[in-house]
């Protein structure tokens, strides 16, 4: 709910959102689905901009990539034929995970849930491990695509900085995801208390294996810490261009998560989530091994 | 601001505030009670519309996103069932009044819910359905003969959750004043292909709709019951 809602534009161009966003950086927002936006009373904001004229709901496959339109809702990537092939359905996993309601789904963007709801949200692990790019146009109309991580540490607070939208430097046109080898396979999963509640911590691993069998490339990442969703980097070191195996994965699991801070809210503390994450990576990239080596 | 909504299938004029959303519009300025106030955070589905065939939930939607769409609400079945050409309903009859006007088109087939098919006698006559309806739509009859309503609350919700899921079936086609009607010949070949949703889609389709009175069960039954009877 918007108590102090004065204006709600719905422009037709790209220019003219970021005209009317540059025009009020400080009380004007971006509405898209307004699941994240809506869904909580808010006095800061006085105008939003509507972007669900701009024609950016959208699933193309161009070199090697995908590119999803940012106002592309999750029901329709989850109803997308061409993702549900992508790394062995994980995003489409991840989005059915983002919420049980199709009511939500029908509305919540992919855009609002990397803007919006980048530090919890299911998709987040699921992008990071895909590699994925965040193509925007900043308030110059500059279009300038950055990796997903670099885009979320953008997002960060920091002291004295404006804007609403959470800081998110122009406006987010789409998700690159480049299509992962077919050697790889890929796993996704969350804890949650029960299955309708959203995820005290999920997770993504994608393993890409070479003809020798051995792990060419990990990508593992995790969700619900501090700063945003982020890879394990010495977990990855430690499995890459070896010749994988549960107990190797077993002992790696248990390495490199001294740097990571879980968060603590109302459905689990940090020290629970510290517990479950090095167990649901672990049987991540156990599916993933069983799943992939041959 | 103004807004121009087409509302079970009649174009209204609306004109409010930017902040108010879509499920007090439908209360406050177009009287559509079914549309039910609960958590205002998208979380129990109980104010649930269908947005241009889509269902969402109304609480966290601004009126003004819904300027120059299609919403439609339980107050709309009367409009769904007078359109409503799944030719599979049991015993077919034709309609006795005219349904209701199309900009353009083909001829529409007109085939009307055979009453004796749907209603259960004992437990409601003609006499006793709300103004505007001549019989009562094949789910909300089955949520009627299958006792899945108890306090009611969430009801209007889980139907339009249900009637997405059928359309999405291809088990009926959801009208729309802007758009054509699917011809017969589409028609009939879209519903060779029709089956019923599995016991997981329809849990599915219901997960967002909070039942306060706890009752999944009886919600699921009616949808099968409705779903046979609408493939017979």
């Amino acid at each position: 709910m918007l108590l102090n809602l004065r204006k709600y534009y719905r422009p037709r161009s790209i220019e003219a959102v970021i005209r009317l966003l540059s025009a009020n950086p400080g009380r004007c927002a971006v509405l898209a689905g307004g699941t994240h936006l809506l869904a909580v009373p808010r006095q800061d904001v006085e105008e939003v901009v509507d972007i669900s004229s701009l024609k950016l709901k959208s699933v193309k496959q161009e070199n090697g990539n995908i590119r999803i339109g940012a106002t592309t809702t999750l029901q329709s990537i989850l109803n997308s034929p061409r993702l549900r092939k992508v790394a062995g359905g994980i995003v489409e996993e991840a989005c059915r995970r983002s919420s049980v309601s199709r009511m939500i789904r029908n509305q919540r963007t992919l855009g609002g849930e990397i803007c919006g709801n980048w530090k919890r949200s299911d998709l987040g692990p699921v992008l990071l491990a895909l590699r994925a790019r965040v193509k925007l146009v900043n308030f110059s109309m500059e279009e300038k695509e950055f990796p997903i991580s670099d885009f979320w540490s953008m997002l960060a607070p920091r002291p004295g900085k404006r804007g609403l939208g959470q800081g998110v430097p122009g406006l987010v046109l789409e998700i690159v995801i480049p299509t992962p080898v077919p050697t790889s396979s890929a796993a996704f999963g969350h804890v949650a208390q029960i299955e309708s509640q959203p995820s005290l911590i999920s997770g993504a691993a994608i393993l890409e294996f070479g003809d020798d069998n051995q792990c060419h490339e990990a990508r593992v990442a995790v969700s619900c810490f501090t700063d945003s969703p982020c890879r394990l980097p010495q977990l990855e070191a430690n499995l890459q261009g070896k010749m994988l195996t549960r107990e190797l994965i077993a002992s790696s699991c248990s390495i490199g998560w001294e740097d990571f801070r879980p968060i603590t809210d109302s459905r689990a503390t940090a020290n629970y989530r510290r517990v479950v994450a090095p167990v649901l990576v672990r049987r991540l990239l156990d599916r993933c091994l069983a799943e992939g080596s041959h | 601001m103004k807004l121009s909504i087409t509302l079970n299938g009649e174009e209204r004029q609306f004109e409010v505030a930017a902040n108010i959303t879509l499920l007090s519009l439908l209360r406050n300025e177009a009287g559509c009670f079914s549309v039910k106030h609960g958590c205002e955070s998208g979380e129990c589905g109980a104010c649930a519309v269908i947005l241009d065939g889509r269902i969402v939930n109304s609480c966290i939607l601004l009126a003004a996103q819904a300027d120059e769409r299609e919403v439609l609400t339980v107050e709309g079945l009367p409009w769904v069932m007078r359109n409503l050409r799944a030719a599979s309903f049991q015993g077919k009859e034709p309609a006795e009044e005219n349904p209701v006007a199309r900009p353009s088109g083909d001829p529409v087939e007109v085939i009307s819910a055979s009453r004796s098919s749907f209603q259960n006698p004992d437990a409601f006559s003609r006499e006793d359905l709300p103004s505007g309806y001549e019989t009562l739509h094949p789910i909300q009859q089955a949520f009627v003969d299958t006792h899945a309503i108890q306090c009611g609350y969430c009801t209007p919700g889980m139907i339009l959750s249900i009637l997405t899921l059928f359309a999405e079936k291809g088990l009926i086609e959801l009208p729309s004043a802007k758009r054509r009607m699917r011809t017969a010949s589409i028609r009939k070949k879209l519903k060779s292909k029709a089956r019923p949703p599995s016991e997981q889609e329809i849990r599915d389709s219901l997960a967002g709709n909070l039942c306060r009175c706890t009752g999944y069960v009886k919600p699921v039954q009616a949808v099968r019951q409705a779903a046979e009877k609408l493939l017979l």
